[in-house]
């Protein structure tokens, strides 16, 4: 009986580890998912959103970004959650959800889950907008309402290009903002390489501004003809904008693509830039052989005018502009524990490489060669293989403390 | 309806003259049925006692009785317990009884304790009532009170069994039964779904598994034959 009884009890002890203690399953499923789509085909469409604001917070939710889908977090704590959806081409939308709560306790460690269901579309104010899944999700996943949106007659695209080399490439730039006539902030802290705007369909003109940090802000007034049409009953008539001019700008080079709107937007303005010939880059490097790269603690770096082009940083590389109206460059290093002195001696070239750079820069571009490097550094020496500056910037020269 | 009548009578005559026939007939024949039951037993469950002393969220004890058919058993269990959670946030609270009807079948025919190896099959329900109050805090919109209550709810499922049963002493055995639920519904309730119920478990569960272990007295009913039993 005694060996029966202790066979027992293991099984007890065993039975103890199997005890029925929930997980922490997936809790609330909030988010309700919407998909912006055009009218035209029935793609995708891409907003250029500025934010989303639900009542009963103050949160702004996907702030300046371009999506063609967004999730709204519905509020558990009621059965209708209103939210207001500011686009750069739609202005401000409302739409009002309601939707049953549920709720079911799950542990100590989890609380209680709220369970979403029976998802209605109260109220909007879109185009055209529907319900395809009643259901909210607990995750980014799927789209509850599809919102279709009538052509875009207005909207133009800028794109940013770089020149070199005989051709142009996109350039992904910074944008600190990007502003129209109207004081609008269109973007703002963004790296775009291309970008949407809006032009207004009840005037014939505009003007942008656009800032890009480090005191660089370029501005481009535009002119265009506006067409009433219908494309479709639900949306009315609509104004078609073409004959796209520029009448004022001063960025390097500005070109008008295509002057009339497309939808989906397609690229109207191209912004070049000239490529930067006097940029020289000076390379640290440790004594020894073989010969491996050096960071230096660099309290300033000065050039033309004392103009700080450095400070306060560990550097392995500067890149140094080149004087273009001397034959000769001095910069002044602040350095931890010395001061030094580099002198850049070259030959100056005018050359015209693209002519729209010729014309921007009130002349010819300057080509720089021939590069000799003196300075108090233990040792400075022009690359064999680049005495001269290229775009974009190579190593020239190299300096060992 | 004197025809209908006297119908009924003629059959239920017929039927007494054929009992008596029969009665004649079982007179020759002393030999009793094997399907007359031997004895009743009557248990609880150790596990759910444990239960309360260790787990203080639970509160709940099970009693089970089975009474056999030669190698058929017709079992019934009737329980109660109860579930409180606390936390620094909410609190839930839980209780009810149930019970489970069903038959086991005993595949251990050459045991001479007549000891038993047995699967079977059950059907739980349960009614109980619960209550949670909670200070949710969401990211975005705040933090609510939140208070709910589901006063009547009924909930039932289904189970193989399986299990043993053991005699230890005398009129003492001991034995365990494993169950694989399944198929729990619950009656409509309003703002706050079921979480948990009492004899089978979490609701977000669609199938579970459970364990007794039994602590068991047999009454005998009548002398039981010895040796092991006849097929």
């Amino acid at each position: 009986m005694l060996k029966k009884a202790s066979w027992f009890a293991c099984l007890m002890i065993l039975a103890i580890s199997c005890l029925d203690e929930p997980d922490c399953f997936r809790l609330n499923n909030n988010l309700a998912g919407i998909a912006f789509k055009k009218m035209l085909d029935g793609q995708a469409d891409t907003l250029a959103l500025i934010g989303v604001q639900a009542s009963g917070t103050d949160s702004i939710f996907n702030k300046y970004v371009l999506t063609s889908g967004i999730y709204l977090n519905l509020n558990y704590f009621t059965e209708q959650t209103s939210f207001a959806i500011e686009s750069l081409d739609g202005g401000i939308n409302q739409i009002v959800l309601g939707y049953d709560v549920r709720t079911q306790f799950v542990s100590e460690d989890c609380g209680a889950r709220y369970v979403l269901s029976n998802l209605q579309l109260l109220s909007a104010d879109y185009d055209s907008i529907r319900l395809i899944d009643g259901t909210p999700g607990a995750s980014q996943a799927g789209a509850n309402i599809e919102v279709y949106r009538c052509p875009i007659t207005n909207r133009m695209e800028l794109s940013f290009r770089q020149l070199q080399a005989g051709t142009s490439i996109a350039s992904a730039l910074k944008i600190a903002s990007l502003t129209n006539s109207g004081g609008a902030q269109i973007h703002v802290d963004t790296t775009l390489s291309s970008v949407p705007l809006p032009l207004n369909p009840l005037g014939n003109a505009e003007e942008f501004t656009v800032n890009f940090g480090d005191l660089i802000t370029n501005t481009f007034d535009l002119t265009y003809t506006t067409t009433s049409r219908t494309f479709f009953e639900l949306c009315g008539a609509q104004k078609l904008l073409h004959d796209i001019k520029i009448t004022a700008n001063d960025f390097d080079s500005l070109l008008v693509v295509k002057d009339s709107i497309q939808d989906p937007s397609v690229t109207n303005l191209v912004a070049y830039r000239c490529p930067e010939t006097n940029l020289m880059r000076v390379y640290f490097r440790k004594n020894g052989s073989p010969v491996r790269n050096d960071t230096i603690n660099v309290i300033t770096i000065k050039g033309k005018n004392d103009a700080i082009l450095y400070q306060n940083q560990k550097l392995t590389y500067a890149i140094l502009p080149l004087d273009p109206t001397t034959n000769s460059s001095t910069f002044k290093f602040e350095l931890q524990g010395s001061n030094k002195t580099l002198t850049v001696n070259y030959t100056r070239t005018p050359q015209t490489l693209f002519r729209a750079c010729d014309t921007a820069n009130g002349g010819q571009q300057i080509l720089f060669s021939d590069l000799v490097a003196t300075g108090d550094f233990t040792q400075t020496a022009v690359v064999a293989t680049a005495d001269s500056v290229r775009f974009p910037a190579v190593t020239n020269v190299q300096i060992i403390q | 309806m004197f025809r209908l009548y006297s119908s009924i009578a003629l059959i239920f005559v017929s039927l007494s003259l054929f009992a008596q026939e029969k009665k004649e007939e079982v007179k020759a024949d002393t030999v009793p049925s094997k399907f007359i039951p031997t004895g009743v037993r009557i248990g609880t469950d150790g596990f759910s006692i444990a239960r309360n002393f260790y787990d203080e969220t639970f509160q709940g004890w099970e009693v089970n009785a089975d009474v056999d058919f030669y190698r058929y058993y017709l079992a019934v269990d009737v329980g109660s317990w109860s579930r409180d959670f606390n936390s620094n946030a909410g609190a839930y609270h839980n209780e009810g009884n149930y019970f489970r009807l069903g038959a086991d079948v005993n595949f251990l025919l050459k045991d001479p304790d007549r000891n038993l190896m047995f699967f079977g099959v059950r059907y739980g329900n349960a009614k109980f009532s619960e209550t949670y109050n909670e200070v949710a805090t969401n990211p975005y919109y705040g933090t609510n009170i939140v208070n709910h209550s589901n006063p009547d709810v009924t909930g039932r499922w289904y189970e193989l069994t399986a299990g043993i049963r053991v005699k230890m002493w005398k009129f003492f055995w001991m034995g365990y039964t494993g169950r694989f639920k399944f198929g729990l519904k619950t009656s409509t309730t309003g703002n706050m779904i079921p979480s948990d119920v009492p004899g089978y478990g979490r609701t977000n569960r669609e199938e579970t598994w459970g364990f007794n272990y039994q602590l068991i007295f047999r009454i005998p009913i009548r002398k039981t034959p010895s040796g092991p039993l006849k097929e």
